[in-house]
């Protein structure tokens, strides 16, 4: 399971096969969510291009990538998607070792049918050392009763 | 070079506390006053409040001085007040020993600063 430190962009190449009897054009689109959680709660998004952040806002359609042309009957096609910066640079916004899915949707242009795969577990959000103390400094003074 | 005190007097304390680690952290400042080289018996403790004495003592829980949530690399200052100073030999040092107490994680952690208060008559 790749771990994700923050600040990182996870790539994922979904390799889509075509088994209609159809032609098909598939667009695709995928979010990350807490394990178990469902898509209303995502927490990142995937977009057509790598680089997307909280100063570098995506435009709106970016979380869609579509195959540039139909896939025939039997063969795959191969779309890729980028997260936006993991935990947008917070190492702190999700919890240490937080395990997360991706839900997939893949719609067929031709139909309009939609279909959902879940990526269960697939994603990890890096260990984080506990907080721990260090004395850096003590001062003392007398109060005088 | 220890810090001079007198019968009657209290210490003040500031400990600046930063947090080493890579998540969040509420920390639990205590401090028990030993005479210098020895283990035990406490002479005087510390508290989050002055005032205290034989005759003014605590409340339940005084001895803790507790943070606000503290950020990785973020330091703070946690004061704290010894109790009344009580009389001992003219010259004698002391030594400290910090404990702070991570709410988080239940780890505490011990430091100790020797012969840093010497009594003065």
């Amino acid at each position: 399971m790749p771990v994700v430190s923050a600040g990182n962009f996870v790539q994922v190449d979904v390799s889509v096969q075509n088994v209609g009897q159809q032609l098909g054009t598939f667009k695709i689109s995928a979010v990350v969510v807490p394990h178990g959680q469902t898509a209303s709660a995502k927490v990142q998004t995937f977009y057509n291009i790598k680089g997307y952040t909280p100063t570098n806002p995506p435009p709106a359609g970016a979380d869609v990538v579509q195959a540039a042309a139909a896939t025939p009957v039997g063969s795959t096609t191969v779309l890729t998607m980028f997260s936006n910066s993991w935990a947008d640079g917070n190492p702190l916004k999700y919890s240490s070792q937080e395990v997360f899915d991706v839900i997939f949707t893949i719609t067929v242009v031709e139909t309009s049918v939609a279909f959902t795969f879940l990526g269960d577990s697939v994603l990890i959000h890096q260990a984080l050392a506990p907080a721990h103390p260090s004395i850096v400094n003590v001062v003392y003074s007398v109060l005088i009763s | 070079m220890a810090v001079l005190i007198k019968v009657n007097n209290f210490l003040e304390v500031d400990v600046s506390i930063k947090n080493i680690g890579q998540q969040n952290g509420t920390f639990s400042l205590s401090g028990n006053i030993f005479l210098h080289n020895t283990y035990t018996p406490v002479k005087q403790k510390l508290y989050n409040a002055k005032g205290y004495s034989t005759t003014n003592p605590p409340p339940s829980g005084a001895q803790y001085t507790i943070s606000q949530t503290i950020a990785p690399n973020e330091t703070i200052v946690l004061k704290a007040y010894s109790d009344q100073w009580k009389s001992y030999t003219n010259g004698q040092l002391f030594d400290i020993l910090f404990q702070i107490y991570v709410l988080e994680t239940s780890e505490n952690n011990q430091f100790w600063q020797y012969s840093t208060i010497q009594f003065s008559t």
